[in-house]
């Protein structure tokens, strides 16, 4: 072989395909060794494409067909597949992890990830759908295929006004925020990776696995060299511990990048991290209104004028603070940036999230009984208990200073605590333990902030169903307060949620009580009380004291509506007021109260979206038990939808609103419908809900009767027999329901005997 | 194998202080060689082997706690990737050694598309071999294979590497491979 030879090839590729043959000819002269061995390499370079390139793909995977290779990095790769089911074909991302590299904690870790990720549901966030291991032991997540454009191209695209792109922006908040809730940092948050589909719902890609993938990101935790320089936080590219305020500094340079057209000058170009890092101490933002790009933007000299005024102010603030290099002066957590946000949106004074604190956690008890992994709620407890904390405290800003610090306390014990080194419960707990510990050094001589951290360490054992440890923190934070004050009454309202998920009603009651009255009666707290007396509603719900209910829940909604709280919260009140009149058959009022409930929730999507699905569902009950089963049945059908649409068409979620239209179903003689609803509620709660769910025993107890009802008497049988045996072993079910299903059972059997059933 | 020294050595590289390259490819040589034993030798023994997935192991092992940048980790795998082929060389001899012997397993090189090769795996001697012919035309040429093949670096990694335009690091990488082709077809 001559070396001119790869020479020539060389310059023939700089040449198009069909020039090439001609061009060696030329040069080589006809007939020479030296052609015959140039276009020898010719045909070698069009035979010789893939070669010693990354391996081919698999054909398929599970169900999966492996469509093209989307992406490949150190620690995997990504596919776009699909599945074909009858006439419809289902698009998804399959990502794959790379085997021997990092070994079997590799794949451990990638086990970690993927149980996270089935538990980060959010409309927002793309959603898992399947999940095996390949023949060749790696494991694979399937994750939804997302149609969209990033963020960015989209706004430009349909040239959406500064509101506009900051109320997409929203979704994307909701989204991070849902992540940090379940211990995630996405760390590589930039617009490549929030894509927006047609119709306008923005989707975050890559949560965790990303993270995970990344070869960097080891072990230990240490080492954070960020993906993306270009979108890394100070601390990322100084490889310093990452906390929620790392998430909360790249989601800052996205609205910026929305907002003005480019980013702050300091990271618009790529440079090593160690240079941007220099420069980004060295130089201070520019404030976002200054640094407006028009022609990037493709804005007109009015356009731009009008865009400045917009962003000029409280978006410059906002922005400063979310871009703050100082991690102490950003924004802590994104519900806090958000809040900013929506203020400057709506111009309303208040956060919505605040009153809303205890009927969250309230329903993320009663759906953790779904043996779901509880760690979620502890951050979630976390955030939103202090964000109260930070709220009330704005009578006095000492306080809220107080408040943030006790706030930053915690949230740097939880990031502190890897939560993938050895699973996410135990890491939170031992977090929390260990903050426990540390209190005393902490805050010797600050009873306040004593108490303040107490308070939320106590709630996030309480979501973490570490009962005592919660009531043994209430009872210090409580010993630290003033009886009579505000704060002392609101230790007193955590207790009573506390005593009520433990089913000391008696004490959770006088629990509220107490602290109504102090709250009732003090300035400012207006809010607070209106809190209580909806909590109390719900309890005296839950007890059958509806009578009593309903004027508490009146007033909490008042409340709601006087303060204008937003839909969020005058949705859940008046749910709970629709859940009181129903209870005391005041059927028509109950009616009109679930009509605005519905069409507030509504307007609080997507973060409602679990409210919105409730209501639904117990609305149609109203409309049941008024004897409109049609309607009923429709509404039924429209909280499956909405919990479809939020959760994918196979989430626990779904056996609810299910089993109780194919009661329905059943009861009007459809048993072709009943047994194609609870067919799928059982397949959902079999494998989803713990054995001592009450939950699982209601659908049992309902498959018993469809069963019935289509003289399958040994399945029926069965069911009923399954269903007391939840009975037996739930917290919380009365004697009616093991009444119930033991009359179910007897009857089938009599039946099969060919007796009549007992009366 | 202590993990501390790795980032010292390639800064001190950098810096050009004597001694700092030899000590570090003693130190690369000796990890990628115990991983490639450990993985020849294990359950998996008779199996592919991916080089990048080698070295990324190599260097997840030496990198040190205190958090390497990325600029270290492309240092790291432009050297690596010679001693990467170095011990598959070795490897391949031994197996050759071995066979002779009596014993049986086998080296194979992953990585390699079906359809481009109607036998998929490459000889690990055989492709030595062509890359020294490649060598003794262009040594870029070689040199862009090493990191791209057995160092596992994106094309632009390979093209900062060796102080060159991505447009012509690509150039490089398919003439080299198209030699490569030929010789071993």
């Amino acid at each position: 072989m001559d070396t001119r030879a790869l020479a020539l090839l060389e310059e023939a590729l700089n040449r198009p395909p069909p020039e090439r043959e001609d061009f060696l000819r030329e040069r080589a002269g006809s007939g020479t060794a030296l052609l015959a061995d140039a276009l020898a390499l010719l045909r070698a370079h069009q035979a010789s494409e893939g070669l010693l390139e990354p391996r081919r793909l698999p054909e398929r995977l599970g169900p999966w067909r492996l469509v093209e290779q989307v992406g490949a990095g150190g620690m995997g790769e990504v596919y776009r597949v699909e599945r074909v089911d009858g006439d419809f074909t289902q698009r998804a991302a399959l990502k794959l992890v790379a085997l021997g590299v990092g070994g079997r904690d590799a794949v451990a870790r990638f086990h970690a990830e993927r149980r996270f990720l089935a538990q980060l549901e959010h409309p927002n966030v793309a959603r898992r759908i399947d999940g095996g291991t390949a023949p060749d032991g790696r494991p694979y997540v399937v994750l939804e295929y997302v149609d969209g454009d990033p963020i960015d191209e989209w706004c430009q695209r349909r040239q959406l006004p500064p509101r506009a792109r900051v109320q997409l922006f929203r979704q994307v908040l909701a989204a991070v925020d849902a992540a940090h809730r379940a211990l995630i940092l996405h760390r590589d948050l930039k617009p490549a990776n929030i894509l927006v589909t047609r119709d306008g719902q923005a989707k975050l890609l890559d949560f965790g696995i990303a993270k995970r993938l990344d070869a960097d990101a080891g072990l230990t935790g240490a080492g954070n060299a960020p993906l993306t320089p270009q979108f890394a936080s100070p601390e990322q590219l100084e490889g310093r511990p990452l906390t929620t305020a790392s998430d909360v500094y790249s989601l800052g340079l996205v609205l910026h990048l929305l907002l003005t057209g480019r980013l702050p000058a300091q990271h618009e170009e790529e440079r090593p991290p160690g240079q941007a890092l220099a420069s980004l101490q060295r130089r201070p933002t520019t404030r976002p209104s200054a640094a407006l790009a028009p022609d990037r933007l493709h804005l007109g000299r009015r356009e731009a004028q009008a865009w400045r005024r917009q962003l000029a102010g409280d978006l410059d603030r906002i922005l400063l603070k979310a871009l703050a290099p100082d991690i102490d002066r950003r924004y802590a957590s994104v519900p806090e940036f958000a809040d900013d946000l929506a203020r400057w949106l709506d111009l309303r004074p208040v956060s919505a999230r605040h009153g809303e604190r205890s009927y969250r956690l309230r329903l993320f008890l009663r759906r953790n009984r779904l043996a779901a992994a509880a760690g979620t709620a502890a951050v979630l407890a976390l955030a939103l208990g202090l964000a109260a904390a930070a709220h009330q405290a704005r009578i006095a800003r000492a306080e809220a200073a107080r408040a943030s610090s006790a706030n930053a306390f915690l949230m740097r014990l939880i990031a502190d605590a890897d939560p993938v080194a050895s699973g996410r419960t135990p890491t939170l707990r031992e977090a929390l333990d260990r903050a426990v510990d540390w209190i005393p050094q902490h805050f010797r001589g600050q009873p306040d902030s004593e108490a303040d951290v107490r308070l939320g360490i106590g709630r996030a054992y309480t979501s973490l169903n570490l009962l005592d440890a919660a009531a043994a923190q209430f009872q210090r934070a409580l010993d630290l307060r003033r009886p009579g004050t505000p704060e002392h009454a609101e230790v007193r309202q955590a207790q009573a949620l506390l005593d009520w998920s433990l089913g000391r009603t008696d004490r959770a009651e006088s629990g509220y009580r107490d602290a109504l009255a102090v709250l009732a009666a003090a300035p400012y707290q207006a809010r607070a009380a209106g809190q209580v007396r909806n909590d109390l509603a719900a309890l005296l719900n839950d007890l059958g004291r509806f009578d009593e209910a309903v004027p508490l829940a009146a007033a909490a909604v008042e409340e709601a509506r006087g303060m204008a709280l937003g839909p969020a919260v005058l949705g859940a009140r008046l749910e709970n007021l629709g859940g009181a009149l129903h209870g005391a058959g005041r059927l028509a009022e109950a009616e009109a109260v679930y009509r605005e409930a519905i069409a507030a929730l509504q307007q609080a999507l997507p973060e409602r979206t679990v409210a919105l699905a409730v209501a639904l569902n117990n609305f149609a009950l109203v409309a049941r038990d008024a004897g409109r089963s049609e309607e009923a049945l429709a509404l039924f059908e429209r909280a499956v939808q909405v919990r479809e649409q939020a959760f994918g068409p196979d989430h626990a979620e779904l056996a609810g609103p299910l089993t109780n239209a194919a009661r329905l179903h059943a009861e009007l003689g459809r048993t072709a419908a009943a047994r194609q609803a609870i067919g799928r509620a059982l397949a959902l709660a079999d494998q989803a809900f713990a054995p001592d769910y009450i939950g699982r025993g209601h659908v049992h107890l309902v498959a018993a009767q469809v069963a019935l009802a289509e003289g399958r008497h040994a399945a029926a049988a069965d069911h009923a027999g399954q269903a007391l045996a939840v009975f037996e072993r739930a917290d919380f079910a009365s004697p009616e329901l093991k009444t119930r299903a033991r009359a179910l059972a007897d009857q089938a059997r009599d039946e099969a005997r060919g007796r009549p059933a007992a009366p | 194998m202590p993990t501390g020294p790795i980032t010292q050595l390639l800064r001190a590289r950098a810096a050009g202080e004597d001694g700092a390259e030899a000590r570090l490819a003693e130190l690369v040589y000796a990890e990628l060689h115990r991983l490639a034993d450990r993985q020849m030798r294990g359950e998996r023994g008779g199996h592919s082997l991916t080089p990048t997935a080698l070295l990324h192991e190599a260097w997840l092992r030496l990198r040190p706690e205190d958090g390497a940048g990325a600029a270290d980790r492309a240092a790291f795998l432009g050297l690596a990737a010679r001693r990467m082929r170095q011990v598959l060389v070795d490897h391949a001899r031994r197996r050759d050694a071995d066979k002779r012997g009596g014993g049986a397993w086998k080296v194979t090189l992953s990585n390699l598309p079906d359809e481009a090769a109607p036998d998929p795996q490459i000889d690990v001697l055989d492709l030595e071999q062509a890359l020294q012919q490649l060598e003794a035309h262009d040594a870029r040429k070689a040199r862009v294979v090493e990191l791209r093949y057995f160092g596992g670096l994106e094309m632009v990694e390979v093209a900062q590497l060796l102080g060159v335009s991505r447009a012509t690091a690509q150039r490089d990488w398919e003439v080299a491979r198209a030699f490569l082709h030929l010789h071993l077809g």
